[in-house]
């Protein structure tokens, strides 16, 4: 009976250290994966370039996933790609080719190195991409760098996430092309300067304007509409001036010369300044007794213009306006 | 018993500072508040005159000197900070516009704002001695007109508006023994019309584009005078027998009219034509339909002569001509290269066809400059 209790004992703590061995709990974690850092389309459109004399910085990014951080560092070697550039230019505009987006001119970018590592306990490695020369690039179309993981340099990677499209924006201190920038009229004048055919309006529309190089800005002159912009390219470029900001003005420290010229065909004269309409760009603080400031950026121009050689000039005396907060500035 | 009171009395008395030593905060609670406050009276706008100066603003602050900045966001004006005040310096202003600054002084997310302008010199511009108001009356003739201009800042700009095409700059010379003076000679056209017509003339400076002198341009109208017409003056090549004879041309009854043939035909268009006693250089003609339609033109061509025989083209018009009946029409001024005594009217089209074809005008006048 004593040798019965006992075997049986001994039976029941063998099978207790039996079921005491180890399990592989890290079945049921993450494993570490090199992948590219995008969103659910696989662009990376998060960065935006500023347009400075020396060029600016952006980043192709790449992660590394898992449960627990990395005792290992990880290699990353990425590589030139177009598959999904295809695929983004034919699913978003299928035949209507000249809306298609591009790749980037290599003039306007340089990337020191491709190959790189994630280093251990880390989580990402930035490969630099310094642009340059996107005074170049039409604020009209969308560009894009495309790049994948080269899966012959790189350690473990999802290959779902291996290839991304990097969107290059580019702002100023006037616009950007992240976003839609509008400039409304206020105490504008457009006149037609035909004695036979007078005519004054007052626009009270708002103008987009896109940014061009480091000072400059693209906009419509006066009053003119370039319709729907999918198919306006022609229009734009027939109906637009070009606003080069330049130095502080004698007078104000928040004003800066402002210098016309026509971006496309249309024949444009920048006038004198004339009273308020003093050819500056201006920092407008509006200050209440109170203290409250309330900001605006200001076009104020003064030039006339025509679309054809044989219509009469229209004098446009023109007051831009664009609210924006100088702690919290959009641009 | 008593033993164990004592020993929990001991025991009491032993916890009790623990109790209070432990409701004591284990964080600080007297913080020294910073604060930097630039009163009302130093926030007021900052005139400087034309010479500059130095002007204070108060800062009641316990921050340290270092702790807080004061800026100017132009060059012409500095900033030094002291303990309490800002002193804000400006030198003198040599230019002829107002200028304007901004001063901030800030202590962490604070930040005052004091505004700040500085007189320039006072600019002088004037047109014959007024800023504005002048007004010079010129003949139709062509000719030119004068001003003296006034100014101690650089005359850069003569605006002449888009809506003028008949007044143009022609010198700008300098006052002998002036520094301030000059004189600004305009070319102004011949008038051709009876209109009277003006221009204003702005004189501008980029030294202070804001300071203008102006002055006005009037050039009076052509004046014409009508040309007595004759019945052996006028003839034409087209009559019709029937009706219309020409000297109703200018009987002065709209109700009768001249017509050209219908009865017979000839292959070339009609006209009518007038001999003048004497040459003249251009004329402005008048002419009134007939007070029925059909036969109104509405393209003509306007020769001249000295001889009646060589024709040279002076005008084809062929827009702008009445259709309706007793619809007048008056021509622009119509000037020759040279004198003439003959004119022709005549009608390559008319409301009802083209030349040849038949045409009725009630009445007729020309007119020449006197």
């Amino acid at each position: 009976m004593k040798n019965s209790i006992k075997k049986a004992c001994y039976s029941i703590l063998g099978i207790t250290m039996i079921a005491c061995n180890s399990y592989d709990f890290e079945q049921e974690q993450h494993r570490n994966e090199v992948y590219l850092l995008s969103n659910s389309n696989l662009v990376y459109d998060r960065q935006i370039a500023e347009l400075k004399q020396d060029g600016d910085t952006v980043y192709l990014v790449a992660g590394l996933s898992g449960t627990l951080k990395a005792d290992r560092p990880f290699k990353v070697a990425l590589m030139e790609a177009d598959s999904l550039f295809k695929a983004y230019n034919k699913s978003n505009y299928d035949i209507e080719t000249d809306r298609y987006a591009r790749l980037l001119p290599e003039e306007c970018y340089t990337i020191p190195s491709l190959e790189g590592q994630i280093p251990a306990g880390e989580t990402q490695v930035k490969f630099p991409v310094y642009l340059q020369n996107l005074d170049k690039l039409s604020p009209d179309s969308i560009y894009f760098l495309n790049y994948k993981i080269d899966p012959s340099k790189t350690d473990a990677f999802n290959p779902k996430k291996d290839e991304v499209l990097l969107r290059i924006f580019k702002e100023n201190d006037f616009s950007t092309t992240r976003r839609n920038i509008y400039y409304n009229y206020t105490t504008s004048f457009v006149t037609i300067l035909d004695k036979d055919n007078p005519l004054v309006r007052r626009p009270t529309s708002a103008n987009q304007v896109f940014p061009l190089g480091n000072s400059s800005v693209r906009m419509l002159a006066g009053d003119e509409e370039f319709g729907e912009y999918k198919t306006a390219l022609d229009r734009i470029s027939e109906r637009s001036i070009v606003v080069t900001m330049g130095e502080q003005t004698s007078k104000n420290p928040l004003a800066r010369h402002a210098t016309i010229e026509p971006y496309g065909t249309i024949d444009v004269i920048q006038l004198v300044p004339f009273e308020i309409y003093d050819n500056t760009f201006l920092i407008n603080i509006i200050s209440t007794p109170d203290g409250r400031s309330t900001y605006y950026k200001e076009f104020r121009l003064h030039y006339k213009y025509r679309l054809k050689g044989s219509d009469p000039y229209k004098e446009v005396k023109a007051i831009l306006r664009m609210e924006y907060s100088p702690r919290a500035d959009m641009l | 018993m008593r033993k164990n009171i004592v020993l929990f009395g001991l025991i009491g008395v032993l916890v009790s500072p623990l109790g209070v030593i432990s409701c004591k905060p284990d964080y600080e609670t007297e913080f020294e508040v910073k604060t930097l406050i630039v009163p009302d009276k130093s926030l007021a706008p900052v005139f400087f005159p034309l010479e500059g100066g130095e002007a204070i603003a108060e800062v009641e602050t316990n921050v340290a000197l270092t702790g807080w900045s004061a800026s100017s966001n132009a060059t012409w004006l500095s900033v030094d900070k002291k303990e309490g005040k800002v002193i804000m310096s400006a030198g003198s202003n040599d230019t002829y516009a107002p200028r304007i600054a901004r001063v901030t002084i800030e202590y962490g997310h604070q930040a005052y704002y004091i505004n700040v302008s500085q007189t320039g010199k006072i600019p002088i511009l004037l047109v014959d001695g007024e800023r504005k108001g002048i007004v010079k009356s010129v003949s139709a003739a062509a000719t030119t007109v004068s001003v003296q201009v006034t100014s101690n800042i650089v005359l850069d700009h003569i605006l002449i508006p888009d809506t003028v095409d008949f007044v143009h700059v022609d010198a700008i010379t300098d006052v002998e023994g002036s520094m301030d003076e000059k004189t600004v000679t305009f070319k102004i056209d011949q008038n051709l019309s009876r209109n009277a017509r003006y221009s204003a003339v702005t004189f501008q400076s980029s030294d202070n584009y804001n300071h203008t002198a102006s002055f006005v341009i009037s050039q009076a109208g052509m004046i014409f005078a009508e040309i007595p017409l004759t019945e052996d003056m006028l003839s034409t090549n087209a009559q019709e027998p029937r009706e219309g004879p020409i000297k109703n041309l200018i009987d002065g009854n709209p109700g009768t009219y001249f017509h050209s043939a219908w009865s017979y035909s000839i292959g070339v268009p009609h006209f009518f034509q007038v001999t003048l006693n004497d040459p003249i250089e251009g004329c402005i003609f008048w002419y009134q339909n007939r007070n029925a339609s059909g036969g109104e033109p509405i393209d003509v061509l306007i020769q001249v002569s000295t001889d009646g025989e060589q024709w040279s083209d002076l005008s084809h018009i062929s827009a702008g001509l009445p259709r309706g009946s007793s619809s007048q029409y008056e021509s622009a001024y119509l000037a020759a290269d040279s004198p003439f005594t003959h004119f022709r009217f005549t009608v390559n089209k008319t409301s009802s066809g083209t030349a040849p074809r038949h045409f009725s005008i009630a009445e007729f006048r020309i007119y020449a400059p006197e």
